[in-house]
């Protein structure tokens, strides 16, 4: 009797499927979306992205040399970012590679965003010194696009600065130093 | 009791017809019998791939060719390997496709289970393309794109009694893309989405 129980359920089950299979008015499926995390970064401009900052001389004997005017804001930065989780945070740093002249300092401005970019584009930084070791340049990025090529994103404007410290003017020599910057978007930590 | 009254009825019953044959004397050179020839209502719907009945198919962008400040591209997403499949038998008259309106027509209608299971501001876009398979009236498909929701939206009607044929390549052909809404850029979040597509024929 259990038997004849055991197998009818077994009959039961193994026909149930079929059934609704076949005879459905309703049918689905499923749709898989992924979307991967994204971190890029670009500097372009319409020409090079190697620029030249020069001081200007002096016209007076006794004044010092002048870097006022000595500024670029050819360089523009794009970068995409698709983060994991919606409070991530991205920024950009940069750093110097190579060796800055004695006295001067290198510094870097990013630009209000400006161009065709959507979302959590960050904040700039400000003006920043450039060193050996990485500096925020833009913070507070999330899940954004700043639109590609140049009067899109943020253009960066260089400047030199003289320390007019007695023991770093000293240091000034007549020379033509090439030096790089390396930007990297990368994760808060 | 009750089997002994069964057995005896049963007796009685083919006793009494047998004596109502026997009395039977009205054969000819012609006979008839009546044939009865039921056709049921039927509304079968399924979506078929390749592989046979649709599991999961995948909607990612690529972002493997993407550069330094442009958008994740959705709009290139598109994926067209299943086909949708049906059989139905409707009641009344009129079913013949002719133009007439039957009231038993019959509508297949697409719906989002679960909206909110997308990623924020992507939508799932559907095209239905041109039935050349089967036979009968199976209706006209809603041309252009629809965006996909939890509300149901007609993508094939006026289907009277028809199929299409069973499998890839019968029926209708599907084709999934995705939207982007780009004011929600930055709620999108990197990760594995996933939502169900439900077909419905009117029964």
């Amino acid at each position: 009797m259990n038997l004849k129980a055991t197998i009818r359920i077994v009959i039961l089950l193994s026909w149930f499927p079929v059934c609704s299979y076949s005879q459905s008015n309703s049918t689905n499926h499923k749709i898989n979306i992924e979307i991967p995390e994204v971190a890029l970064l670009g500097l372009v401009s319409d020409g090079t992205t190697n620029i030249n900052l020069t001081s200007t001389s002096p016209l007076e004997a006794g004044n010092s040399i002048n870097f006022a005017d000595t500024q670029n804001s050819s360089i523009w930065i794009n970068y995409s970012s698709i983060i994991a989780k919606t409070n991530n945070r991205r920024k950009v740093i940069a750093m110097v590679e190579g060796e800055m002249p004695g006295g001067i300092r290198l510094m870097v401005e990013a630009s209000n965003v400006l161009g065709t970019g959507k979302g959590k584009m960050g904040e700039s930084a400000g003006l920043v010194a450039l060193s050996n070791q990485p500096s925020d340049i833009i913070t507070d990025i999330g899940s954004c696009y700043t639109g590609k090529g140049i009067n899109n994103g943020r253009y960066l404007t260089y400047k030199l600065e003289m320390d007019k410290s007695t023991e770093n003017y000293a240091l000034l020599s007549q020379a033509q130093t090439s030096i790089n910057v390396i930007y990297t978007l990368t994760d808060n930590n | 009791m009750k089997n002994l009254s069964f057995i005896f009825a049963t007796v009685l019953f083919f006793a009494g017809a047998t004596v109502s044959n026997a009395k039977d004397n009205n054969d000819t050179s012609e006979a008839q019998h009546t044939v009865a020839i039921t056709i049921p209502t039927i509304a079968l719907v399924d979506v078929e791939g390749a592989s046979g009945e649709a599991t999961t198919i995948n909607l990612s962008p690529d972002v493997s060719s993407l550069e330094a400040g442009e958008k994740i591209d959705f709009t290139s997403v598109s994926d067209n390997s299943l086909w949708l499949n049906y059989t139905s038998i409707i009641s009344g008259s009129n079913n013949n496709g002719n133009g007439n309106n039957n009231s038993n027509e019959r509508v297949i209608t697409v719906e989002l289970n679960d909206a909110s299971n997308l990623p924020s501001g992507v939508e799932i876009n559907l095209s239905t393309g041109a039935v050349s398979t089967g036979n009968g009236n199976k209706g006209e498909e809603v041309t252009g794109t629809i965006t996909l929701s939890e509300t149901a939206q007609n993508i094939v009607t006026g289907i009277g009694s028809c199929y299409t044929e069973s499998g890839y390549q019968k029926g209708h052909q599907l084709t999934y893309g995705l939207s982007m809404d780009d004011a929600s850029y930055e709620d999108l979040t990197a990760d594995s989405y996933e939502v169900t597509i439900t077909y419905t024929i009117s029964e």
